[in-house]
């Protein structure tokens, strides 16, 4: 008679939920981002929850068994990496993350392409001119760019495909990257209903026409980016929303997708119809797993080849360094802290600055100890348009006294406020110390709100909440793609901060010629972000730490973490 | 009467009251006893870290220049990742996992005695539907129902609550309508009926008090299974939100830090084993105790 009450947690126990396969429940979730409802949200967390418990089981597993294991374990030309979470979408013109991104970039080709020193170097365009003071590309298409079903690349996929990610119907956040080109920006917002008044046009299968509204230095670095890729319009239009399944897709890149198992892999294998030449890796495989420790293990266990952050547990850091697999490198992906400057009480600036002169960004490195530095500024130092004279000083003092100002004297009276924040381990830690160093500093309670990465976007999307934990890493390496979040039209601007005089200086800087005007008027940009407006308070500049086996060749890196694998080999040690 | 030689006078007079007695029939049983103190240890910590009496020497606040220190005189478990100590944060901790296991216990008990009383009372065609309600409350699997309930209260330490009492009244109520179904066709039942009482004083003043010794040792093995099942929300990720913190969620943040780190996994841990444990052995002990039909203890 007792035991029937004493035995209810057994039905709690991890081996119980992992039999129920993850897989079955993540095909019915595949497209909730739009339709955010209960029950999407249900299923996303007991997909991902199960998916855990489910790996936890698997290291389990293979560390009881693998002890032994010494020799190299490497699959032949395959290269196994994490992607930690499910991609949102591999439509690359709605994707807005570096998870998406990182798919993208190994399966397509825009115009130019970028080499390992981050140069443009020739993609599906053999060669450009650019006429007219800059304000004017013609790329001249090569004959032997083929999708993967054998057509060859034309402009006109080009060209349907950036009035596509124009269209206000496709409701990119991506679309502002092309509002360089004439007509493009009246065409997003509506204000020009004729796609043809756009400034593309495939004045030939080979030649593709761009015009911008006014130069911009960094337009060529745009069309080597995931956004800017072609796009078939028969495909799209046969297959509507599902035209990114494996069995729809068509791509033009070094790797074509040719398995996506919801919630736990995506498969390239190499694409022999690719212009370069098939790549000498046959096969890469993305797995999903969340968990930094469960994914560190398999790759221990020789079971991934290739780990960065989203593998790595920021606690072994340091036992790590010394290993010769191990390597860091500075990001220009900057971590802060955005308001909503629409909700109470961040509608009035003094509470903003007042947070973030109350944040000691000297923190951070010292609690993730990846090699971060803080931030002060929007512009990483590495880019022109940084400046001194742009950085928000750490001072509770100052801080307390506009809190005073605003109406909340030692905090007192300051309405419920939420941070929301993505599930992932270094995020935590950070706005656990800027919960703490809120509450020390200013006598402000902040609540903390964490949610799946999915949810976390949707929310981001529809409604951001007062203050959110975000990262911006750089599309491209210039000044251009840090500033631009910030202004009005801007689909990442999640702030709902906007600013004539900052749009116009923006737009001003990005048809400036004069290097040194343009970094000044960049410089005046930051310090309107940083110090008079501060919709946003930037924590720290992120670092890449990787692991790569000995066995993979050929591995590039670069500051904007944009994974490109198509140099990569595998060779028998 | 006079006392026999071989006795002390002042014994046999004495009445001893039923807890009285529960007592000195458990100090009979070793691990018992001991559990029971460590449980009553272990509630002191935590009733007094609620009340804001500073056991610790150590803040838990964050400390940047105490990271990750191993455990050591100054931080006798260690600190975390944000320089608190995690003593402390496990003191602070207990208090949120001992309410979760006391509350969610506390509702079993109102809620499974008054359903269980009610259809073991009735008996009948009443029986038979609260019973399969029963049966179809046991066979949705328990996390599943939690995390469901979790995602629409909310997180938190109210969620939380709410999700355990849901699913934890079922045995209770069981039991309840079995002792019930039993001891009404007891004689003094008859009697109390024959004396015109109604059904609500016989249930609450004859039925209820005699059921009360199976009762209180279900709600014993209740608490740990409360504590555990937090613990395994927490671990998954849909417990409480930071920087609030119970065992579990300790437990959860040290897991991934295991490898380099692993008195933050440790500790913690050990409470959830020791409290488990302590609360299990008194649980077995008050189940010999307090049935009448052991015969394990003579006098």
């Amino acid at each position: 008679m007792l035991q029937a009450i004493t035995r209810p947690s057994s039905t709690l126990k991890h081996s119980k939920s992992s039999r129920i396969q993850p897989a079955n429940l993540a095909e019915v979730n595949t497209r909730s981002v739009r339709n955010f409802s209960i029950t999407s949200r249900f299923s996303e967390i007991v997909v991902s929850k199960l998916a855990l418990a489910a790996a936890f089981g698997a290291v389990l597993l293979a560390s009881l068994s693998g002890c032994g294991n010494t020799g190299a374990s490497y699959e032949p030309d395959t290269f196994r990496i994490n992607l930690q979470a499910e991609p949102p979408s591999l439509d690359w013109q709605t994707s807005t993350d570096s998870t998406s991104f990182d798919v993208v970039s190994n399966i397509m080709t825009g115009l130019t392409m970028y080499n390992n020193d981050m140069k443009c170097e020739p993609g599906c365009a053999e060669s450009w001119e650019i006429l007219d003071g800059g304000k004017h590309y013609l790329f001249h298409l090569r004959k032997n760019a083929l999708w993967t079903d054998g057509k060859p690349v034309t402009a006109h996929d080009f060209e349907y495909a950036w009035k596509r990610l124009l269209d206000p119907a496709t409701a990119a956040s991506y679309a502002f990257f092309l509002y360089d080109i004439e007509n493009a920006f009246e065409f997003n917002s509506g204000k020009v209903k004729d796609p043809n008044l756009i400034g593309v046009k495939a004045l030939d299968d080979w030649t593709f026409s761009v015009k911008l509204k006014r130069p911009a230095a960094y337009f060529l670095y745009l069309t080597a980016f995931c956004s800017t890729c072609p796009l078939r319009k028969d495909i799209v239009d046969k297959f509507g929303d599902r035209w990114t399944e494996p069995q729809n897709i068509v791509t033009n890149g070094p790797f074509s997708v040719t398995l996506w198992k919801h919630e736990y892999k995506i498969e390239l294998t190499s694409n022999p119809k690719f212009f370069e030449g098939e790549p000498r890796l046959k096969k890469i495989k993305m797995f999903m797993i969340p968990e930094q420790a469960t994914a560190f293990g398999l790759f221990e266990n020789n079971q991934l080849d290739y780990v960065d952050n989203r593998s790595f547990p920021t606690a072994d850091v340091e036992s790590l360094r010394n290993s010769p697999m191990y390597r860091n490198l500075p990001l220009l992906r900057c971590s802060y802290l955005g308001f909503n400057v629409k909700k109470k009480p961040f509608d009035d600036k003094r509470v903003r600055k007042a947070i973030s002169m109350a944040v000691d960004r000297t923190l951070f490195p010292k609690i993730l100890r990846r090699g971060e530095a803080p931030a002060f500024t929007w512009i990483p130092p590495a880019l022109e348009g940084y400046s001194e004279n742009s950085k928000s000083e750490f001072n509770p003092e100052a801080a307390r006294k506009l809190l005073a100002e605003a109406g909340y004297p030692n905090g007192k009276g300051f309405p419920s406020t939420k941070i929301l924040y993505p599930q992932r381990e270094d995020a935590k830690l950070v706005v656990e110390s800027v919960q703490e160093q809120i509450k020390k500093n200013l006598n402000v309670k902040l609540q903390l709100e964490v949610n799946e990465w999915k949810v976390y976007l949707d929310i981001l999307h529809r409604d951001p909440p007062q203050m959110f934990r975000q990262t911006w890493g750089a599309d491209y390496p210039d000044p251009e793609t840090f500033m631009n979040v910030f202004t009005t039209h801007n689909g990442n601007n999640y702030t709902q901060w906007s600013n004539a005089h900052y749009d116009d200086l923006i737009d001003r800087a990005a048809a400036e010629q004069d290097q040194k005007k343009r970094a000044a008027m960049y410089a005046e940009g930051d310090q309107m972000l940083c110090q008079d407006e501060v919709p946003i308070v930037p924590l720290y500049w992120a670092t890449q730490n990787t692991m790569v086996k000995p066995w993979v060749k050929g591995i590039g890196f670069n500051a904007m973490d944009l994974q490109f694998f198509r140099k990569v080999y595998i060779e028998k040690p | 009467m006079t006392a026999s030689l071989n006795t002390p006078v002042q014994e046999p007079v004495k009445a001893v009251s039923r807890v009285e007695l529960a007592f000195t029939r458990l100090k009979k049983i070793p691990s018992a006893y001991i559990a029971f103190w460590v449980v009553c240890l272990i509630c002191l910590l935590a009733i007094l870290s609620a009340l804001g009496v500073p056991l610790s020497p150590y803040s838990f606040d964050q400390a940047t220049d105490d990271l990750l220190v191993a455990p050591s005189l100054n931080h006798i478990m260690g600190t975390d990742e944000l320089g608190r100590d995690l003593f402390a944060r496990v003191i602070y901790g207990s208090r949120l996992s001992i309410a979760i296991g006391f509350v969610t216990a506390g509702v079993a008990f109102i809620l499974g005695t008054t359903y269980g009383a009610i259809s073991g009372y009735c008996g009948g065609k009443v029986d038979t539907l609260l019973m399969r309600g029963v049966d179809i409350a046991y066979s949705l699997p328990d996390l599943l129902v939690m995390i469901l309930v979790g995602v629409l209260v909310g997180k938190g330490t109210f969620g939380i609550l709410f999700a355990l009492g849901l699913v934890s009244w079922m045995g209770t109520a069981r039991l309840v309508r079995a002792q019930l179904l039993q001891l009404k066709e007891e004689e003094f039942i008859e009697a109390a009926r024959a004396a015109g009482q109604d059904g609500f004083s016989i249930v609450m003043k004859h039925l209820l008090p005699n059921a009360m010794g199976p009762i209180i040792v279900a709600l014993t093995f209740t608490v740990p299974s409360a504590i555990l099942s937090e613990s395994t929300l927490s671990f998954i990720g849909l417990g409480l939100s930071a920087p609030e913190c119970s065992w579990g969620t300790l437990a959860s943040d040290g897991w991934r830090s295991l490898r380099s780190y692993p008195h933050l996994l440790g500790f913690p841990s050990l409470f959830i084993f020791l409290t488990v444990l302590s609360f299990n052995c008194l649980g077995d002990g008050l189940r010999d105790v307090l049935d009448p039909r052991t015969r394990l203890f003579k006098g």
